[in-house]
């Protein structure tokens, strides 16, 4: 990036609004400014052109965070044709991460979540009157992964709305089993790991997964005992604690410690059982 | 408007959670509510669905074109940009306050002669009804209606300004140390009856809608 002294080149940009959790208003990373004052200098032609580019390497590389301001500020001098310009590049930039992002939707759902995202994006942005577009100034792909939880979570529950036990999200079957069946009592200590189970008789040396190589393992499990499984082994939650703070499965389910453990043995046995490994 | 100090909204919470964190982590999950003890629910709900969404297996589809998927996106923004556009135009609309019937008529590029023909009424009336004359209960709903479509305006704009207080003509000068005698509104239909330069085929079409008395 050239350096610039920007305070005594150029003139000052719109400043921001937006407050954070402690009140303070939020600024834009200096690097942020610095791009935004070096694209004032370019053509409406070029700054299309500079924008286009998406090597992040590249000296010309537009940030994304600079884009939405000047993507603001286009709109609201009402140059349209180069606001629609920049909109598109932006919307170029987010595609992809929002396709990964819902991709464990069904297809229609997923489209629906894609265009959903991209509107509130927008709205926010341009429309927010609380000056919450302003964080997209400071930290773009936390606020873009902020509204595709959102998104996907609000998706999650229409589907489930929707189908309740029927097959949704990517094999989502719902409570397909008896939760209050006895099984038998799941160790409490964690033994299982996603090595062990996808490695039935482990050798010393720990074998390490790829994550699509566990996602399609995690295509066999139903809801919810899957999230639970996840949750459990892949993100160290408790099953129960007596930490009111503590965010464990039996709280967050809502069912008894013993009801999940019963999920997370279920769990173990269907893997196990796909793996076309007897566990006797 | 922005919020106080000390006042953190649930929205400003997740933005921080999600600006501090790489990725989701029971760790700092804890750490958060600990943080933010009144937003437990929402932080671990959240963390779970950021969990689902970065962790559930892909579900199985064809090929995704991304040049398709941002048009797409960018028909979505289009529209976004028309809806906003048209909400602006009509609560510019609804907020649009007349100050003088004449004024708004020549505003929108009409002579007195030329609005008056096209609401039915004479010159002369148009002009009772600029200084608030005639009373707005006696009103017809067409008149109304009319003015309303003809001024670019909502009913409720030409209602707020007919009930309005009777206007002195401009250049009318009070002599008297009294206030002026405000006489009573007039009725429309007594105008219509009683007013000489106005059409023949006006005057029998505005006394067929005029409402039959009891």
């Amino acid at each position: 990036m050239p350096q610039i002294n920007v305070s005594q080149s150029f003139p000052d940009l719109e400043p921001l609004t937006h407050r954070n959790k402690h009140g303070e208003i939020v600024q834009r990373p200096s690097d942020v400014d610095e791009v935004i004052h070096i694209s004032l200098l370019h053509s409406s032609e070029e700054l299309v052109e500079v924008a286009k580019i998406e090597d992040k390497t590249d000296v010309r590389f537009i940030s994304e965070e600079a884009l939405v301001y000047l993507t603001c500020l286009n709109f609201r001098t009402g140059n349209k044709e180069i606001t629609d310009e920049l909109i598109s590049i932006l919307i170029k930039r987010c595609t992809r991460f929002l396709q990964n992002r819902f991709c464990s939707l069904p297809e229609n759902e997923a489209n629906e979540a894609y265009e959903k995202a991209i509107e509130v994006l927008f709205d926010t942005i341009l429309f927010r009157e609380d000056g919450r577009g302003d964080f997209f100034q400071v930290k773009f792909w936390a606020g873009l992964k902020r509204i595709s939880i959102d998104v996907f979570r609000h998706f999650v529950r229409e589907i489930r709305k929707k189908r309740k036990s029927i097959v949704s999200l990517s094999e989502f079957t719902g409570d397909d089993f008896n939760e209050d069946e006895e099984y038998p009592e799941f160790p409490v200590s964690k033994s299982i790991s996603y090595t062990e189970i996808t490695d039935p008789e482990p050798s010393v040396e720990k074998i390490t997964f790829e994550p699509d190589e566990i996602k399609d393992l995690l295509k066999v499990l139903t809801e919810p005992i899957r999230t639970a499984y996840i949750l459990y082994h892949g993100y160290d939650w408790q099953i129960e604690s007596v930490d009111p703070t503590e965010p464990t499965l039996s709280k967050h389910f809502r069912k008894t410690p013993r009801t999940i453990r019963n999920w997370l043995y279920k769990a173990q046995e269907i893997l196990i059982n796909n793996q076309g490994v007897d566990h006797e | 408007m922005n919020n106080q100090p000390d006042q953190e909204t649930l929205e400003q919470v997740l933005d921080a959670y999600m600006a501090a964190s790489l990725e989701p982590s029971r760790k700092n999950l804890i750490e958060w509510i600990r943080k933010y003890p009144k937003y437990q629910q929402e932080l671990t709900d959240f963390t779970v669905s950021w969990i689902q969404m970065e962790t559930l297996p892909p579900y199985e589809r064809e090929e995704i074109d991304l040049e398709t998927m941002s048009l797409r996106g960018m028909s979505v923004v289009q529209n976004l940009l028309f809806q906003k556009n048209k909400v602006t135009a009509d609560r510019e609309q609804s907020q649009k306050i007349i100050k003088s019937l004449l004024k708004e008529c020549s505003s929108e590029g009409y002579s007195q002669e030329q609005f008056a023909r096209n609401q039915f009424i004479s010159p002369a009336m148009l002009r009772k009804l600029d200084l608030r004359l005639i009373s707005y209960e006696t009103m017809p709903v067409p008149l109304l209606e009319s003015l309303a479509s003809l001024l670019h305006c909502t009913l409720t704009n030409i209602a707020i300004y007919f009930q309005g207080p009777q206007l002195q003509p401009v250049g009318a000068r009070q002599k008297s140390k009294q206030g002026p005698i405000i006489s009573e509104k007039r009725n429309f239909f007594d105008e219509v009856r009683n007013d000489l330069t106005l059409d023949e085929e006006f005057r029998q079409y505005w006394l067929s809608v005029e409402p039959k008395k009891d």
